[in-house]
């Protein structure tokens, strides 16, 4: 893992502005579209392969964050890269026909595969669907009491530009959970993982989408992401206060949480 | 505990618990009927929170009970206690009296936590109508029939084995007061009680005077 760039934020240097895809320097404007190369490839397939890939522990994961939302009837959630929605679902109960829920993501595949999802389960009236850059959101200032990241913070060029339009769009006292692969300190677990991922993970994909490439993409981003410590002073930075994080599974897994003071 | 294995946990607790609600519809209802309240168990030995939250049917969402590790927010009950004071409520007859009686510590509604225990007394799972779904109403009705005489003769022969500990304890060994004289003797302690704390209050009032 030696050829892997050092940083993880974007960067300038003589050829331009550039950033990570993976293990891969890229130009920061080619980022988003190679993202969504990836996610137009998975998207019929994501939730197929999401259980096949974790053994169903993102449910548990996904779970785990939705006790932290503290979402009430008539609140207004944000469920940004929400993909194939499920926690859009759980929101939906939560807020009841008061409340309002938008499921948003910047890949309009994943979007259609969540929207129809919802649908086909009997969800309607109080969910809307946007397609949406993290970076820049439609949305005016203080509109949500509670915005949800699941598995998606990694996929954004501008990681902190998108921590403070979720500031932005946050009201005072809402909160931002950040659901995301992190970095486990266990050595042992870190082998496993390491082999798991950069082994299976693309042989899975390769079987079940015929897309090895995206899910190396995906082992790849994780390494790339930045860890607990790092990504909580990026919330301290975007102007969150009461920041903090929990680790899942040994530190595969973490969820940041931040209240916009 | 890593949280992931609690959340394992929980998720299937929750699944088992709101299976099994949908075999006593009358429960259920009148668990519906306690949505969005929420009722904190705090086990301080072993410590371990539980949070649960009584759900009305939602579009699609858990109806019945949803069991958390974490609750954003005050409950609106919560129990407090060890984890043996919870499994003699949970395993004797009145739960509702047991509760009164029991170690368990509760704080806000007292009427949700009450409510719970009524609840769980009068719950009534239909195990013969959850069988059948798997196996057929016939297969269901002869292992439920056998299954009842099973219990039967289970419960009897533990009520006499209970019976006849208490007899060889009490009455043989002589290791035991009847019941009657403990209840005696707990009346007596009991006026004894009363008594020193009206001559408590009698001193107090007094030296009250004397300064």
């Amino acid at each position: 893992m030696s050829d892997q760039p050092s940083s993880n934020n974007t960067h300038a240097n003589d050829a331009g502005a550039t950033t990570h895809f993976g293990y891969q320097t890229v130009k920061t404007e080619e980022k988003q579209g190679k993202v969504a190369e990836v996610f137009h490839s998975v998207a019929a397939k994501y939730d197929l392969m999401n259980d096949l890939m974790s053994f169903g522990v993102h449910r548990l994961w996904k779970r785990f964050t939705m006790e932290f939302t503290g979402v009430r009837p008539g609140n207004h959630v944000l469920d940004i890269a929400g993909g194939t929605g499920d926690l859009t679902m759980k929101f939906s109960d939560l807020v009841g026909p008061e409340g309002k829920v938008v499921l948003a993501d910047i890949n309009d595949s994943m979007l259609k595969v969540g929207r129809d999802r919802l649908i086909d389960k009997g969800y309607s009236g109080n969910i809307e669907y946007v397609q949406a850059n993290a970076e820049a959101l439609p949305f005016e200032d203080n509109s949500f009491d509670v915005i949800t990241m699941a598995f998606g913070l990694r996929n954004v060029t501008d990681k902190d530009q998108a921590l403070r339009e979720f500031n932005r769009v946050l009201k005072p006292g809402g909160r931002l959970l950040v659901l995301e692969f992190s970095k486990t300190k266990n050595p042992l677990l870190s082998k496993a993982y390491d082999l798991y991922s950069f082994s299976a993970l693309p042989m899975m994909g390769k079987l079940i989408t015929n897309d090895a490439e995206s899910y190396r993409y995906l082992a790849e981003s994780i390494r790339m992401h930045p860890d607990q410590e790092t990504l909580k002073g990026m919330f301290e930075s975007a102007g969150f206060a009461n920041c903090e994080y929990h680790n899942l599974t040994g530190g595969i897994v973490a969820l940041h949480k931040g209240i916009k003071p | 505990m890593d949280s992931t294995l609690i959340q394992a946990g929980l998720a299937s607790a929750e699944t088992i618990v709101n299976q099994a609600l949908n075999y006593d519809p009358a429960t259920q209802q009148k668990m519906a009927k306690l949505a969005p309240k929420v009722l904190a168990i705090e086990i301080t030995k072993p410590a371990f929170n539980v949070y649960i939250r009584f759900c009305a049917e939602g579009t699609n969402g858990v109806q019945g009970v949803q069991l958390m590790s974490h609750f954003e927010g005050e409950a609106d009950a919560s129990l407090s206690g060890e984890l043996n004071a919870f499994i003699n409520v949970a395993t004797s007859k009145d739960k509702h009296a047991a509760l009164m009686q029991s170690d368990l510590h509760i704080r806000g509604s007292s009427q949700l936590a009450l409510g719970l225990a009524d609840l769980m007394n009068d719950l009534n799972i239909d195990w013969e109508a959850m069988i059948a779904k798997l196996t057929g109403p016939v297969v269901a009705h002869v292992i439920g029939k056998q299954a009842r005489g099973l219990f039967g003769q289970l419960k009897k022969m533990g009520e006499k084995f209970q019976d006849d500990v208490v007899s060889y304890v009490r009455d043989e060994r002589q290791m035991a007061a009847h019941e009657l004289e403990g209840e005696d003797q707990f009346r007596q302690i009991h006026q004894l009680r009363l008594s020193v704390d009206r001559l408590e209050a009698r001193i107090q009032k007094l030296a009250t005077k004397l300064h």
